[in-house]
């Protein structure tokens, strides 16, 4: 396993081409691009102010800058340098910006950005600008420009199919919610239906395109399931009246659909009969279980009072880093967890975070009560496969995109990596105070990206399985 | 006479004859010559009688006297047993009531508990039919300020889009081709229907891939059940004489094996029902037969039945672990050899690669042919060299022999025509000679045949 040196990068805005050759990173006003099997600065472009999101375009030969706070996106291309594109919503405001399957469309997301200094006063929205009146589709190919209206403003309004050919958009118009379907090759409306919902949070395509699960806000638990042609499947409800639906996920083969709730279970549902094939519980006391318990155990370095020397402490940050390994606890094992303030709104309860590994076969789970605990599920035992306890809030986790392999970071210095055959704790060497706030992979499954606060390393894995 | 005096005037008054005879006695008066006077006899045999009286009275008062001690004291045991009974009876009565007391007590608080349980259960009612009301006033007060918000928001975006300042716009250098390099369409109806048949075409291909893979599974559990049916038809049917269901278990075995060839292909339901009762059928005759042999077993163990046919069920477990990695194994075997045959079938694409390969498998061997044939060659060659190398030495020889016989000839009528004095001489060199000769002769022997 080899590190590279550290980078600077702002505001975790840092991806890779969907090709896999460049690295783009957002350092304040410029976006530096590179080679990433040799690091080497291939371009710089300079916007005119802070990027607030980055996105590559699908075929790697554009890059989209989008600055929410001026109402600017620049577009930026790779083979011309010198090509630019710039788009101004004008006084109306940008929320969201993003690009099209064909990596030829932008869309824009508006909102009114005057307004917002009021709206705090007369409608407080925390969480979201909740002010989307309608999207842009700017087109880089002719000058048109198309208008959808009503987009609703929650979890997860908008997503497009896995083949780039339907996209999928959340509206709401008089108090009631609809789905639009459309064709992304000449945005024609294909379908437009109501929903059963009574605020519809989210919606996602199943990996084959064929199925696109609707599911209602946290306060019903409601999961629709919708056929392309815009027939309702079916609808599954676990139960009433307390907080339902947390996250959702799509098993890669679109056989499973995950659904992660309040409850502090995930309820899996098969895609025969939409119907609940298993629910995964997170108990506070694990017993008998063919679960792999893998526990952190960090070990401080002892020093005693005379070794405190000038010379021992510059010898460098090593008095601060704590070495950590894992040991398999024997069952029953207690998980620590936190007790949330149930008075307020969105508690720290329920199954926050749920994701399948590439090959379908496992299914990694957090439980926002038991924050440094992270579970992984085996999809065909349908059974607990391992339980990894850390000694910090579980931050971030992915799934390498073609290994069964995990990656999680606790926002120390160290990445964690998981699988079958056991779990190693690595530390970055990086120097200085380096807190790993998110990591992604590389779509070869060959590198890590390991983003800090203000800085990004890269992992390159060994080629023989870790321990 | 004093003394019947005396007996006179003390008796007379006690003794009458009307007490005596009363008492079945005789007087012990009798009367001589008009005066009465007492008659010994009669009062002695008097006086024994109620000395026999008196003993009998005596006897009874005894015996009474015991009567009257035995029924005092069962009168006082049955005093005691009153009043034990007595005390019994009270304490009953007291425990009754207490048990009553205790009865009426867990009645009532069954009855709060009841009550309490309606109570809660009400509430439960009352506050899901609150949470339901109140449901419905949040949504409409959603719903209301919803429409408020969006109404302003169309103010807002009217009173923006007028104001001219920054005007909402595209600022490109060039237009950039499309990714898959077409050119893009015309917005028609036959885009919109095409578009329809595209999406329906999708689900259709994803309905018939579902389909297909739902078949095989299916096909393959079909091929199972059928499997494991006549595997345990094959399991049962050995025990059959020593079961009693003889005659039925061989008509349902006949059924089966007919079944067999009717439901391989059949997908209707009634095949399907059909194959399922039977398996079942199959199967709890199976368990039973497990069951049986599972009891004879434990028996085994305790040492009751000694059956030296029937294996420990470890041992059988084992047994069949290992015939089942045995037929593993060979169907794994079988698999690899299937492929090579295909592979080698496959290889020879057509006629002419064949001929030319096999052409060159026998190249080789040609070529070391020829080489053989040269080396033989050139020994046959060596081999002729070599006999007429020796046929022209044995001519030689010949000759040479001819001639050493002919010298020798010459020699020996030299000496015998000069034979003078030295006779002894001669003789030696005679014998010397002929050894020579005979040497000489030895050496020339075997060469002469080649």
């Amino acid at each position: 396993m080899n590190f590279s040196e550290v980078f600077k990068q702002s505001n975790q805005l840092c991806r890779v081409s969907p090709d896999g050759k460049y690295l783009a990173t957002c350092v304040q006003y410029r976006l530096v691009v590179r080679d990433v099997s040799t690091l080497q600065i291939l371009q710089l472009y300079t916007c005119l102010d802070q990027v607030a999101h980055m996105e590559w375009s699908s075929d790697s030969l554009f890059i989209l800058c989008a600055m929410y706070k001026r109402g600017l996106v620049q577009v930026w291309s790779l083979e011309q340098p010198e090509w630019h594109c710039k788009i101004d919503e004008g006084s109306i405001g940008l929320v969201s910006s993003r690009w099209s399957p064909d990596g030829r469309h932008i869309l824009n997301t508006t909102e009114f950005h005057v307004l917002l200094v009021f709206s705090v006063a007369i409608f407080p929205f925390p969480h979201s600008s909740g002010l989307e009146l309608r999207i842009t589709v700017w087109s880089l190919c002719n000058k048109s420009v198309s208008y959808i209206k009503y987009p609703k403003a929650c979890q997860k309004g908008m997503d497009f199919s896995a083949d780039g050919r339907y996209m999928a958009l959340a509206e709401r118009r008089d108090c009631k919610d609809y789905v639009s379907i459309f064709v992304c090759d000449d945005w024609h409306l294909l379908r437009h239906f109501e929903t059963e919902t009574q605020d519809l949070a989210g919606l996602e395509w199943s990996p084959n395109g064929c199925v696109l699960a609707v599911w209602d806000s946290c306060l019903e638990y409601k999961m629709l399931l919708y056929s392309l042609d815009g027939r309702l499947l079916s609808t599954y409800s676990a139960y009433e009246w307390s907080l339902g639906i947390k996250s959702v996920a799509w098993s890669p083969s679109s056989q499973f659909l995950a659904i992660g709730s309040y409850d502090e279970k995930v309820r899996i549902l098969n895609h025969i009969t939409w119907k609940k094939l298993i629910e995964f519980e997170h108990p506070a006391t694990i017993t008998s279980s063919k679960a792999v318990v893998f526990k952190e155990v960090e070990k401080r370095p002892v020093i005693g009072a005379d070794n405190l020397s000038a010379h021992q402490i510059t010898l460098g940050s090593s008095l601060f880093n704590t070495q950590s390994k894992y040991e398999i606890t024997s069952l029953p094992v207690q998980v620590p967890v936190v007790k949330p303030d149930l008075d307020r709104a969105n508690p720290k309860i329920g199954v926050s975070a749920t994701a399948f590994s590439a090959d379908n076969r496992y299914l990694a789970t957090k439980n926002d009560n038991m924050p440094q605990t992270l579970w992984v599920w085996d999809m065909q035992r349908l059974g607990l496969q391992a339980v990894l306890e850390q000694s910090a809030p579980v931050r971030c986790f992915v799934w390498d995109p073609r290994k069964p392999r995990l990656a999680l970071c606790t926002g120390n210095a160290k990445v964690y990596l998981w699988s079958l055959a056991g779990c190693v704790s690595i530390k970055v060497p990086v120097e200085g105070n380096f807190q790993l706030q998110s990591l992604f992979w590389h779509g070869s499954g060959d590198v890590l990206f390991l983003l800090g606060k203000d800085q990004i390393c890269l992992c390159y894995m060994a080629t023989d399985e870790d321990k | 006479y004093i003394n019947t005096v005396i007996l006179k005037t003390f008796l007379t008054p006690m003794l009458r004859s009307q007490e005596l005879s009363s008492l079945g006695l005789q007087s012990i008066f009798c009367d001589l010559n008009g005066i009465r006077q007492l008659d010994v006899m009669s009062t002695l045999n008097s006086m024994y009688d109620l000395l026999q009286l008196h003993q009998r009275a005596v006897g009874a008062v005894e015996e009474l006297e015991v009567e009257q001690l035995k029924v005092s004291s069962d009168l006082h045991c049955q005093q005691l047993t009153s009043s034990k009974l007595k005390d019994h009876l009270e304490s009953s009565k007291k425990e009754n009531i207490r048990l009553r007391e205790r009865e009426r007590q867990l009645e009532t608080s069954l009855k709060t508990l009841q009550s309490c349980l309606k109570n809660e259960k009400e509430e439960i009612q009352k506050l899901q039919s609150i949470i339901a009301s109140r449901a419905t006033q949040y949504n409409h007060e959603m719903k209301r300020k919803e429409r408020e918000f969006s109404k302003l928001k169309e103010r807002l975006n009217h009173l923006l889009t007028d104001k001219k300042d920054r005007k909402q716009g595209m600022d490109v250098l060039n237009y950039v081709g499309r990714s898959d390099g077409r050119r893009s369409q015309w917005k028609t109806g036959k885009t919109d229907a095409r578009h329809e048949s595209e999406m329906y075409k999708t689900l259709l291909n994803e309905f018939d891939k579902h389909q297909k893979e739902l078949m095989l599974e299916n096909a393959e559990l079909k091929k199972v059940l059928q499997q494991m049916k006549r595997e345990m038809v094959g399991i049962l049917s050995p025990k059959r004489h020593s079961q009693k269901e003889e005659k039925s278990t061989d008509f349902t075995d006949q059924q089966i094996a007919s079944d067999d060839e009717e439901t391989s292909e059949m997908s209707c339901e009634h095949a399907r029902e059909k194959l399922t009762n039977s398996i079942r059928l199959q199967w709890r005759k199976l368990k039973n037969h497990v069951e049986n042999l599972d009891n004879k077993a434990s028996m085994v163990q305790l040492g009751k039945e000694d059956n030296g046919e029937l294996i420990s069920k470890q041992v059988h477990q084992e047994e069949m672990e290992r015939l089942k990695m045995e037929i593993q194994q060979c169907k794994d075997f079988i698999r690899t050899q299937q492929q090579l045959l295909q592979q080698q079938l496959n290889t020879p694409c057509d006629e002419e690669t064949a001929a030319v390969l096999n052409d060159c498998y026998m190249l080789e061997e040609k070529e070391r042919l020829k080489e053989e044939w040269k080396t033989f060659d050139e020994q046959r060659k060596n081999f002729e060299m070599e006999r007429r190398s020796f046929t022209e030495a044995a001519i030689r020889l010949g000759h040479e022999r001819k001639m050493f016989e002919e010298d020798r000839a010459t020699w020996l009528k030299h000496q015998f025509l000069s034979m003078t004095f030295t006779d002894h001489i001669n003789i030696k060199t005679q014998s010397s000679l002929s050894e020579y000769a005979v040497q000489e002769k030895n050496t020339l022997g075997p060469k002469t045949p080649l």
